[in-house]
């Protein structure tokens, strides 16, 4: 399975990367959501990880434009909005799962699984 | 609502965020009210604007030692300027975000920008309420400004 880490805090991209790296065959990053874009026409990914306050293109607008190019992508929001409003904004979108930051390896991990669990 | 409620949503934010690196408690000084903020800042600060149903501005500002801690707690390996910056951006980011599960979807931020040393805040406007928490972790020090109208 190919993986993409959208996320504007390099940190943040090493952190899931760090975790997520025997999990995955591929792991492609983007730091912003016009870069992901790019990658998702390109590389079509089959999982991403998508933040949702970034510079240049927000993540709910990613995730809406994402849906239409690759829309059996699946996503997984990972994001420091807390709201609930924010969360059924995403997922009425198409993410199929919502992690918020700060997370934990172990958190990171079942949200992964749910989120598998819940498309297939 | 109530300042001290204010307050305590904040202080909520930023102990969960120093929670999770698990490593030691965080310890929270007590929070004063700011009525000129002039100068402020330590060795990074992390600015996040504040909009929506409030104006202001959140900033998350570490001395650099306490940044290479955390830096240490979540992994990472590589201790440069860029790794600082993009942390205490991400810190002050987590923190403002995470408010919104108490202060709903109108309390929207933007994206953080990072400004190294002294960060001149002026003085809040008069509608303006500013406070600062004063913060340690593993003995080292960093400050949490919020200042909302």
């Amino acid at each position: 399975m190919k993986l993409l880490i959208v996320d504007d805090s390099l940190i943040i991209r090493n952190k899931i990367n760090r975790n997520l790296l025997s999990k995955f065959n591929s792991i492609l990053r983007a730091g912003n959501g016009v870069d992901a874009l790019q990658i998702v026409s390109a590389e079509k990914p089959d999982f991403i990880t998508m933040d949702l306050t970034m510079p240049k293109m927000d993540g709910v607008t990613c995730i809406g434009k994402i849906k239409k190019i690759s829309p059996k992508t699946h996503i997984l929001v990972i994001s420091a909005l807390a709201d609930k409003a924010t969360a059924i904004a995403a997922l009425s979108l198409g993410a199929n799962g919502f992690l918020c930051k700060p997370f934990t390896d172990d958190e990171l991990n079942q949200a992964i699984r749910k989120t598998l669990e819940i498309v297939f | 609502m109530q300042h001290q409620q204010l307050i305590n949503i904040f202080i909520d934010s930023v102990k969960a965020y120093f929670d999770h690196l698990g490593d030691a408690e965080l310890d929270i000084g007590t929070p004063y009210l700011i009525t000129n903020i002039g100068d402020i800042g330590l060795d990074y600060n992390g600015v996040i604007a504040v909009f929506g149903d409030t104006d202001g501005s959140v900033v998350f500002s570490a001395n650099r030692s306490i940044l290479k801690y955390i830096l240490l707690s979540l992994g990472e390996v590589e201790f440069n300027e860029p790794s600082i910056v993009d942390l205490v951006g991400e810190i002050a980011n987590t923190i403002a975000g995470n408010v919104r599960r108490e202060l709903g979807e109108n309390f929207q931020i933007s994206p953080p920008r990072v400004v190294k040393a002294t960060l001149n805040q002026g003085s809040p406007a008069s509608d303006q309420r500013s406070f600062m928490l004063p913060l340690r972790w593993k003995s080292k020090a960093a400050q949490l400004l919020v200042s909302l109208n």
